[in-house]
């Protein structure tokens, strides 16, 4: 096939080059908004918008410490587990000491702890993060059904539900957070020096190592960070439901990548945004949603999911 | 022999902006040993990629044999017999010699694709001796140096019948030695009437080697000349456009006795003897000898990415015994690495973040938060400490050119004061502008008192420069040299000696 020549574009191959990158995203999202918007009256109600704000929250918190990690050329593909288990560990101390805090802090602490037990093992056992978090995918969710003896725990006091159903106004209380989650992350990774490295190290280790950076500490941050943000994202599912499950969040690492991948990151690392896994965490969300109120069956769902996913990163691809 | 086997005829090529290449008309004679020089960014690899069918030119003919031909990629290029080598080395490291050596085209039994291996280990062996090389086939590649894959690679082609073997900057890393080798390849090459097109920024090269020699400059072809017919000044003159004086060093004086780096029966990895040197504040030591002698070594031990496994360094009068990166440069040492794109800037990243990564305490405002204001401050001052071009502190660097990338991985350390600069292979892969303007920048810090470890395989980059020479053999120093007064066979015999 002949390459084009790269004076005289066609149209085809400039479309291309828009829809890669960011700027690519927002057109495709809002042009789902708009296919979506048409095809059913109910979409484009503020309750509906706001809904899929709240629907793609816990994802997209979770997908934010996925980035950071891709960034460095990691990935954590126990991240569903991890969250199940700060559930269990978040309800067991609810229904222990009847402190929504202390279960919170618990179970924060609870997905911190699981980040730096894979960031030991991946920084100074020296394995790679995927087949370490891949281990940890089945010991989390282990731990938890052994803890439960596979039964949910039940009864969480209401107020605990603020967290992940509430609403102030007309606002999701999810979304709250997922936004504050993004705006830290996102001044995190532009405006300080911990973001800067973080991306570096991701991008050329070795650059890293020769420019005199402690490049260890930055690791397992993000492995860390990751696992406070699972954690997170484990408490908002428990109260959502006001309900621990063992079986929670089954395959959230699927959703949670793809919403980053979408979104830009790269798994070789030094390559992602959180505005551009934002876009992806909504893009996803918007299909979901739109297909919902069209009445297409849940199973053709992630069919569509993958098939937008696969087209995305083929045009990403074409267009270099 | 003169009649043409490649034509390239009126050939344009334009990226975006860019004018890659310009009516550019050339005509390869059979069997001729055809160079190609130029400075980076004068279009030689474009040329090459148009030839190759790796890119398409916007304009122009390319003939063969007489016969206009497509050229619309390069498997068909390959198939005309056009085969390349290229400066990275492009053979699979864990399969043996005589697997990379039939890679694509492995006889084999029946349909279901059955290696022949026995043919195949027979068929390499002859390949091999007939070249006269002592390699056994059933190695694997990562276990052949340098060199010995260059010419794994050359063998490769001939086995795919190439009649056109283009060679670009081949030879880069190689040492002498090994390099002597080759061109014995390449000459008995001729002798097959295979013709070769080869570039490099080695003028010397291309005077023991060529027949003939095109220059291209911004584009254009400026001459092409007979090799008899011209001389390396002629030559460097036609590539630059202008005089090119050598950059020397003046001798400045250094009676000055303050030890900047004193190394005491250091052992480091690859060492087979403790080493023991100094380098005055001011001083610029050369430590020159072939590839794999050690130098390398010396230089990641004294910036602490290496181990010290024995002896200590003395840094502006304290001893140390082990060293790391972050002690290093607080205490004043920079190491620009040998591999530019692996090690000494990133790629992805703009200029300005390549800066501040080794300074990123002149950025910080508070603990945590970069000041955008102080990162521009600091990525014009050293974008004008060593003259970038261009100018604009957000292109990432990989967008630059080979020289200007190097200035790069030179900057952000100027930034950082440095009192000990250490520079690993700092001229490789550049062309002759940047060269000399790193050897002014280099000149300009020892004159301010910076002490300078030059580490080189290229010999006659440290007269001239150096006040004194360091030769290694084999991990051992053979001998030190007056800079002044050295002469390159007096280097050349200690190293290889």
């Amino acid at each position: 096939m002949r390459n084009t020549l790269d004076t005289n574009r066609s149209w085809s191959s400039r479309i291309l080059g828009i829809l890669s990158g960011e700027l690519g995203l927002l057109v495709i999202l809002v042009l789902l908004v708009i296919g979506f918007s048409v095809a059913s009256e109910y979409f484009f109600t503020s309750r509906n918008l706001l809904n899929i704000t709240r629907q793609v929250s816990i994802n997209f918190i979770v997908a934010v410490g996925m980035t950071f990690l891709l960034l460095l050329g990691e990935i954590d593909l126990s991240v569903g587990s991890t969250a199940a288990l700060v559930g269990i560990v978040t309800a067991s101390i609810m229904a222990a000491t009847n402190s929504i805090t202390l279960a919170v802090l618990g179970g924060l602490s609870a997905g911190a702890i699981t980040g730096l037990v894979i960031s030991i093992a991946v920084v100074y056992g020296r394995v790679q993060s995927f087949i370490v978090t891949l281990a940890m995918m089945g010991i989390a969710r282990g731990i938890g059904y052994v803890w439960t003896q596979g039964y949910p725990i039940s009864g969480l006091p209401l107020g605990f539900g603020v967290l992940g159903a509430g609403y102030v106004g007309s606002i999701p209380v999810s979304s709250i957070i997922a936004l504050a989650v993004f705006a830290v992350a996102f001044v995190v990774l532009n405006k300080t020096k911990h973001g800067l490295y973080i991306r570096a190290i991701g991008a050329n280790p070795e650059a890293a190592r020769l420019s005199a950076i402690k490049i260890k500490r930055y690791r397992i941050s993000g492995f860390v960070v990751t696992g406070l943000l699972t954690g997170l994202g484990g408490l908002l599912i428990t109260s959502r439901l006001l309900s621990a499950q063992p079986t929670a969040a089954m395959g959230m690492e699927i959703d949670v990548i793809a919403a980053a991948i979408l979104g830009g990151s790269t798994l070789t690392g030094g390559i992602g945004t959180i505005h551009g896994t934002a876009l992806g965490a909504l893009i996803l969300g918007v299909i979901g949603n739109g297909l919902n109120l069209l009445g297409v069956s849940p199973f053709y769902q992630p069919i569509v999911k993958g098939l937008i996913i696969l087209i995305a990163i083929v045009v990403k691809q074409r267009s270099k | 022999m003169s009649d043409p086997i490649v034509v390239l005829d009126h050939i344009e090529k334009r990226y975006g902006g860019i004018h890659a290449l310009r009516d550019v008309s050339l005509s390869i004679h059979k069997g001729e040993i055809h160079a190609l020089v130029g400075e980076n960014g004068a279009g030689k690899s474009t040329l090459i990629k148009v030839l190759t069918g790796a890119v398409q030119r916007d304009a122009g003919e390319i003939l063969l044999d007489g016969q206009v031909r497509a050229l619309e990629s390069p498997v068909q290029a390959r198939a005309m017999g056009i085969s390349t080598i290229y400066q990275e080395v492009n053979l699979f490291p864990q399969l043996s010699v005589m697997h990379n050596l039939f890679f694509g085209h492995e006889p084999v039994r029946s349909r279901l694709g059955f290696l022949r291996v026995g043919e195949i280990r027979a068929k390499a062996a002859e390949l091999l001796e007939k070249f006269g090389l002592d390699i056994d086939p059933q190695a694997p590649i990562s276990d052949l140096g340098l060199g010995q894959k260059r010419i794994i690679e050359i063998l490769k082609a001939i086995s795919l019948n190439a009649r056109v073997l283009i060679m670009d900057e081949a030879t880069t890393g190689m040492s002498q030695l090994e390099i002597d080798t080759l061109f014995d390849i390449v000459r008995d090459l001729k002798e097959k009437h295979v013709t070769v097109l080869y570039i490099s920024h080695y003028l010397e090269e291309v005077f023991e080697l060529a027949d003939r020699v095109s220059v291209l400059r911004d584009g254009s072809l400026v001459k092409t000349l007979d090799i008899e017919h011209t001389s390396v000044e002629a030559l460097s003159k036609a590539i630059v456009g202008r005089d090119v004086e050598q950059v020397r060093m003046s001798g400045h004086d250094i009676s000055d006795d303050t030890v900047a780096l004193g190394v005491c029966e250091m052992q480091a990895p690859k060492l087979r003897e403790p080493i023991s040197f100094q380098v005055k504040e001011g001083e610029i030591l050369g430590i020159t000898g072939v590839i794999g002698s050690g130098k390398t070594e010396i230089g990641r031990a004294l910036f602490g990415v290496d181990p010290i496994t024995g002896g200590s360094v003395e840094i502006f009068g304290r001893t140390y015994k082990a060293l790391t990166p972050q002690k290093a440069r607080d205490l004043g040492i920079a190491l620009i690495p040998e591999e530019r794109k692996t090690q000494g800037v990133f790629p992805l990243l703009s200029i300005a973040n390549n800066v501040i990564m080794v300074n990123i305490k002149r950025v910080l405002s508070g603990k945590f938060f970069l000041s955008a204001q102080k990162k521009r401050a600091l990525t014009q001052a050293a974008i004008d400490s060593c003259q970038i071009s261009p100018k604009e502190g957000s292109i990432p660097v990989r967008n630059l050119s080979g020289g200007n990338q190097q200035k790069v991985a030179i900057a952000k350390w100027l930034m950082a004061k440095p009192r000990v600069i250490i520079l690993d292979e700092p001229t490789r892969g550049i062309d002759v502008g940047a060269k000399a303007e790193i050897r002014r920048l280099i000149i300009e810090q020892a004159k301010q008192g910076v002490g300078i470890v030059y580490l080189t395989s290229e010999f006659k980059e440290v007269l001239g420069l150096c006040h004194r020479i360091i030769v290694l053999q084999k991990g051992k120093i053979a001998g030190v040299l007056s800079g002044q007064d050295a002469k390159l066979e007096e280097v050349v015999a200690l190293a290889l000696g």
